[in-house]
């Protein structure tokens, strides 16, 4: 019977071995941290393979962080990069390049030397961590392949020690879905954070009468990632009364509120049925 | 008591073999799992595809398909995008000789709806994670011949997929 066990020991172990996986692990997937101007700072990354995945050539580099109005941070280009909270100028990191045998770690150490005159608020940039081997392999291989590869775009988040920091916003962009319906109004408006730091925000919308009855109303919130400064969010929300609408005047009151209810803008915008 | 071991073994065998297998190409695996955050700021990110890439069935007729799987741990919040990971890519497959398909590549994570593959400037949301925690899902990946595609060579793609932390 032990001789059994020890082969089907044997078999999970072979398993384990054969079946192929392509990743790696990050200690330190985001830095966030305060800082003094003048002052300097480093943050040690880890990036690591297990055993079973194969020999793994990565890139790591320093960019702008830019957010898309679907809350996607990527990373832009020192030359495209043009936010007055971007932290790109004054960050390092070594080394930009390396290779690791399975199994294998590396430890990355960024450095940022802050300007004496950084300025108030919060400055933002990327570490764009990228795996190289799968492009090479699927461009040499031909034969309808579809090559696959991982990276990670590590958020750098410096607060500033002794800032003033500005919580401001405003609505742009506000529009009703034409064409409008009796059943149901979608409306779309567009967030932007006019201040000097992050924040999590949600939307308010009311639909009202011409004698101010309120009728229905729907809020959504920017979800897990906050809205950086000087970029805007998207926001898609759809108004069901419990009735249809009538002909006559509407109006749809919107409000922008950080977390705790702090109103950022207010706007509205009428329509007739 | 031996055939119990045998039985324990098996039970125990078949336990991890249900464990090491690539998804089923009929259930799709989405699944979400939360856990307690133990090492801060930690991402770990597996893809099963195939070292040098996977193959589509065959394109022509079409449509080509395939299917892989991805694993992600993270002790906070986070997102999963993916793109064509070809500088100047717009996320189409083409042959180095300059063909390109005109219908561009697509692809799905878990239960949700085919997209087209973004351009390398552009990003598809594929996943939020809003708590800590571990996900498993099944990748798909498919491609649609036109007519008046060429059809007399083979085409490749690069899809890259990240994960990255998010922050308030």
């Amino acid at each position: 019977m032990k001789k059994i066990q020890i082969l089907m020991l044997l078999l999970v172990v072979f398993i384990s071995i054969s079946v192929y996986a392509s990743g790696f692990k990050i200690e330190g997937a985001i830095w966030k941290e305060k800082v003094s101007p003048g002052g300097s700072i480093t943050k040690e990354i880890n990036i690591s393979i297990d055993p079973d995945d194969a020999e793994t050539e990565f890139t790591i580099g320093v960019a702008g962080l830019e957010q898309t109005l679907q809350g996607i941070n990527r990373p832009l280009s020192a030359s495209n990069d043009t936010s007055p909270y971007t932290a790109l100028p004054f960050i390092s990191v070594s080394p930009v390049s390396f290779l690791l045998k399975p199994g294998g770690s590396q430890t990355v150490t960024a450095k940022a030397d802050i300007p004496i005159d950084v300025g108030s608020g919060t400055r933002f940039a990327i570490l764009s961590l990228r795996t190289i081997k799968a492009a090479t392999s699927a461009e040499i291989d031909g034969n309808r392949r579809v090559g696959v590869s991982t990276g990670s775009n590590i958020p750098v988040v410096l607060t500033i020690n002794g800032s003033e920091f500005l919580m401001t916003g405003e609505i742009t962009d506000l529009e009703i879905e034409d064409p409008i319906s009796v059943a149901n109004q979608n409306v779309s408006l567009i967030l932007k954070n006019t201040g000097n730091t992050q924040y999590l925000a949600k939307v308010k919308v009311q639909l009202k009468d011409e004698k101010n009855n309120s009728l229905v109303s729907s809020e959504m919130d920017s979800g897990v990632q906050a809205i950086v400064p000087p970029f805007s969010r998207l926001f898609e929300l759809s108004l069901v009364p419990e009735a249809s609408l009538e002909p006559g005047s509407y109006k749809i009151i919107v409000s922008a509120e950080l977390e705790d209810g702090t109103v950022l803008d207010t706007q509205e915008i009428g329509f007739e049925i | 008591m031996a055939k119990l071991d045998l039985i324990v073994s098996l039970a125990v065998l078949i336990t991890i073999l249900a464990l090491s297998m690539p998804s089923s190409a009929v259930s799709p695996v989405d699944k979400t799992v939360e856990v307690t955050a133990t090492i801060p700021e930690e991402i770990i990110i597996d893809l099963d595809e195939a070292e040098d890439g996977i193959s589509l069935s065959p394109i022509y007729p079409g449509p080509g398909v395939a299917e892989g799987r991805i694993s992600i741990l993270s002790t906070g919040p986070w997102m999963l995008t993916a793109k064509d990971g070809t500088a100047g890519g717009d996320g189409r497959m083409r042959t180095s000789d300059g063909h390109v398909l005109f219908r561009k590549h697509q692809i799905k994570l878990g239960s949700g709806s085919y997209k087209d593959l973004a351009g390398n400037s552009g990003y598809n949301l594929m996943k939020i994670g809003l708590l800590p925690g571990s996900y498993i899902g099944t990748t798909y990946y498919r491609q649609y011949f036109t007519v008046g595609d060429y059809a007399g060579t083979d085409y490749n793609v690069f899809v890259m997929w990240e994960c990255s932390a998010t922050f308030d």
